[in-house]
């Protein structure tokens, strides 16, 4: 096995990334969902999440780090395997479009209110292309440096935001009448489901001293600080805060030390989106992955360029019409993202070591 | 070709191949034998070799190359039996004793004009000290080998250039540096194949990986303290004839923000010191580029008050707040590279005409802002904190400009998140160029950008991949040396 991945860079990974997909759009679809208990289909995410995190890890030490497509090869055989890889690639190619979306609409908005500048934005489309060319190996070194860069920026955003919230609109807290919380859980897969990711480091990675213990950390602390974000975003807006698009530029505006000093939260916004391009490829990268398995190394260009093309024209023909592909994303792929995200995973716990050995 | 038992056919053995007039042939008789001497001229001592050589065979009748190796007191002499071998050897330096005998005699007589050991200029220092490599491989080896005197420290010669031959020097720690590291390099200088070597730059450039790389890959020092410290590290050296550069392998990013009089200074103004580099090379690349997007995109950025300085400063200005820093950073170029190139002695009347006549002229007539030229002018400033990529940073603080002006804010960020991805794929010599930050290795924290009390550095570098990894209060079992 060739080491590809060490286990700080996957804590990087989550660290650097989870947060930074759901803190633009997600924030008020849950707020108009759920309103003040919008916490609550978080904790089922979340709650979820670890539960597929475990899985992962019981599958490692199971198969003794095999790659997934090794195991499902040795279990299911190879065309199994690769219809099953394939199903993936679509699954993430289809995770990515909401988020781009949405960086797109953050970045036209936030940073360029005056003028369009919709070419501004596809030049990143050459960075995705870049980092699923260079496979995992530079994507966990990247996020190493990318997890600095968002822990400040993501922490100065909540810091400024913090003083303006008014807590109070969240309550009564624990009142669980809410049946929309699972509806709205299940429709926004596409932001959330990041665990996934370590299935597909399995067998590039060597588990080190406490490394279940240091991922399950690394997952857990981000996705708190992101319920902290949205419950800090409702307390700023409470029931307007639905019609509030680009939550992570909106939740410090009110800063006293902005009024004083001017906007320095856009270093931090800066800052975030610099890591929100590597957050929007690795679902690529881990497209690409899935492929470049089916397929072999020798054609990972073609494969991530094939991608990025086909992202770019989704992205030039449909980034316009965002509500209408995100209905239709959240409503159609939902069984997908179920299906790849929380199910499949579960043909890894089949077989033996003994299979393996000999398969 | 083969010698004979002819002194005037072995001399024209010597004249057909080498023309040259400073070659000199210097037959003498000692009792009843012939002899000669050749030698080049500009490289030989004389004087030693005239006393050692031919006074001594004539006051000693010596009649055979035989009893001349035997008898005599001659420097390094060896007997050599191929035409080929001894012309290289001339040509490198070494005086040629023939006789009517079917081989030679080699010597070494080499003597030429060098310039002394001095403080490098390019990385002067107030502590610390102050001994630099000069031009001869052998002043530089015999100043690394006053620091490391060990057995472990190898050095392998190699000769590179098919025309100038020039001698190169790996050095290494045998007990420190990898085998896999020392043979990598072994192998690639010994494919180089090149017509002369002028510098140790050229070797830096062939023996790299990415050819076409914008960043450098090869870490270089003028100064024996540093080099040896490198090698005591585990990495390897490359000492190159008619260099005063040497160059240090792997290398590694964070190398650029270290100074070797970090480690002599107080610890907390060390890395103070470091932070400013830091924070200077961001501010040298990005600042420009940041302010022009700002005034062109992101006017919301700036506070009001700045806002409303700039506003009044650039009232009447034509051009257009990227061309207008473009224009400042072409001139800043310009005098830069013609204060490099001129003679010394016009230096002064360069600064007066640059800074006073072209800045605050071009301020009065209104082409250029304030703010500019005290961005450009900050911009220029900070580069020179970090001298080794001055090179590589402003190429990237001119395309950041362009990017800037043409996409904003957010192609800054593209082509920084570009950059940082470029640079986590990069890896040299099988060490990655980010390390110790990507990968994150906490053991090499100690000296990277923030660097630990020089007590606390026990051990070496773990990305090196050296087994012998303490440095610093060894247990007697482990390896040391």
């Amino acid at each position: 096995m060739k080491k590809q991945i060490k286990t700080g860079q996957i804590c990087a990974i989550f660290i650097a990334l989870l947060p930074l997909t759901k803190v633009v759009c997600a924030p008020s679809y849950f707020a108009k969902n759920c309103g003040e208990k919008l916490w609550q289909p978080l904790i089922i995410l979340l709650l979820l999440d670890l539960l597929l995190l475990l899985t992962c890890y019981f599958i490692y030490k199971k198969h003794d780090n095999k790659s997934f497509y090794e195991i499902l090869i040795s279990v299911y055989g190879k065309p199994f395997a690769n219809g099953i890889f394939i199903l993936y690639a679509i699954f993430f190619f289809a995770k990515t479009v909401v988020p781009l979306f949405e960086q797109k609409i953050f970045i036209e908005n936030t940073f360029y209110e005056t003028l369009p500048q919709a070419p501004v934005f596809y030049p990143a489309l050459i960075i995705i292309f870049y980092l699923a060319l260079k496979g995992l190996k530079t994507f966990g070194r990247t996020c190493q440096i990318a997890s600095f860069i968002t822990a400040i920026g993501f922490l100065l955003i909540i810091f400024l935001g913090i003083p303006s919230a008014d807590y109070e609109s969240l309550l009564p807290l624990f009142a669980f009448s809410n049946k929309s919380a699972p509806i709205c859980a299940l429709t926004a897969l596409t932001y959330f489901n990041d665990a996934i990711c370590l299935l597909f480091f399995l067998g590039s990675f060597k588990a080190e001293k406490k490394s279940e213990f240091k991922i399950f950390l690394s997952y857990l602390i981000p996705f708190l600080c992101v319920i902290l974000f949205y419950v800090t975003f409702y307390g700023i807006f409470d029931y307007v805060a639905l019609s509030r698009k680009v939550a992570i530029s909106e939740v410090g505006i009110f800063s006293v030390a902005l009024i004083n000093v001017g906007r320095f939260d856009h270093i931090a916004l800066f800052l975030l989106a610099l890591s929100s391009i590597i957050a929007v490829s690795l679902p690529i990268t881990l497209s690409t992955h899935c492929l470049v398995q089916i397929f072999g190394e020798n054609n990972r260009l073609t494969i991530s360029l094939v991608l990025t093309l086909m992202l770019f024209g989704v992205c030039v023909t449909l980034s316009a019409k965002y509500l209408m592909v995100f209905e239709f994303i959240s409503k159609y792929f939902a069984p997908l993202f179920v299906l790849c995200g929380y199910l499949l995973p579960l043909l890894g716990l089949g077989g033996s070591n003994n299979e393996l050995q000999t398969g | 070709m083969k010698f004979e038992n002819n002194l005037q056919k072995n001399i024209q053995l010597f004249k057909n191949v080498l023309k040259s007039d400073d070659i000199i042939y210097y037959q003498f008789s000692a009792k009843q034998s012939q002899f000669c001497v050749i030698y080049v001229d500009s490289v030989t001592d004389k004087n030693e070799a005239g006393k050692l050589v031919i006074k001594a065979i004539q006051e000693q009748n010596i009649t055979n190359l035989e009893d001349c190796q035997k008898k005599l007191q001659i420097p390094a002499v060896e007997k050599s039996l191929s035409v080929t071998d001894t012309i290289t050897a001339l040509l490198q330096g070494k005086t040629i004793l023939l006789g009517a005998e079917k081989f030679c005699l080699t010597c070494d007589f080499y003597s030429y004009q060098m310039r002394a050991v001095a403080e490098p200029p390019t990385s002067t220092i107030v502590r610390g000290p102050r001994e630099g490599f000069n031009e001869s491989i052998k002043t530089n080896l015999s100043l690394v080998r006053r620091r490391i005197k060990t057995p472990d420290f190898i050095v392998k010669n190699f000769q590179v250039g098919k025309y100038s031959k020039t001698q190169i020097s790996l050095c290494y720690l045998s007990s420190i540096a990898p085998e896999s590291l020392v043979n990598d390099v072994i192998a690639k200088l010994s494919s180089i194949n090149i017509d002369s070597v002028p510098d140790s730059s050229y070797i830096s450039k062939l023996i790299i990986k990415r050819k076409t790389s914008l960043f450098k890959q090869i870490g270089n020092t003028e100064k024996p303290d540093i080099f040896s410290q490198k090698l005591l590290e585990g990495r390897v050296g490359i000492l190159v004839d008619g260099s005063p550069i040497a160059l240090t392998l792997p290398y590694m990013f964070v190398e650029d923000f270290q100074s070797s009089e970090d480690y002599f200074i107080n610890n907390y103004r060390a890395n103070m010191v470091r932070a400013i580099r830091v924070i200077s090379l961001i501010i040298a690349v990005l600042l420009p580029a940041i302010f022009v997007s700002a005034q062109l995109f992101h006017l919301q950025v700036i506070p009001l008050n700045f806002l409303l300085t700039i506003v009044s400063s650039i009232k009447g200005i034509p051009l257009s707040p990227s061309f207008e820093m473009f224009f400042t950073l072409l001139i800043f170029e310009i005098l830069n590279e013609a204060s490099v190139r001129m003679p010394k002695y016009v230096g002064m009347a360069l600064s007066i005409v640059g800074a006073l006549v072209l800045g605050d002229t071009a301020v009065k007539a209104g082409i250029v802002s304030t703010p500019t030229i005290m961005i450009m002018a900050l911009s220029g400033i900070c580069l020179y904190t970090a001298p080794e990529v001055v090179d590589s940073m402003s190429v990237l603080r001119l395309v950041f400009l362009i990017i800037a002006g043409t996409l904003g804010g957010y192609g800054v960020i593209m082509l920084a998140t570009y950059i940082i991805i470029y640079l986590c794929s990069l890896d040299n010599f099988g060490v990655p160029f980010l390390a110790p930050y990507a990968p994150f290795i906490s053991n090499d924290l100690k000296d990277s950008l923030y660097m630990d009390f020089v007590p606390n550095m026990k051990k070496r570098p773990k990305v090196l991949g050296s087994d012998n990894k303490t440095r610093m209060g060894a247990k007697n079992n482990e390896k040391t040396n």
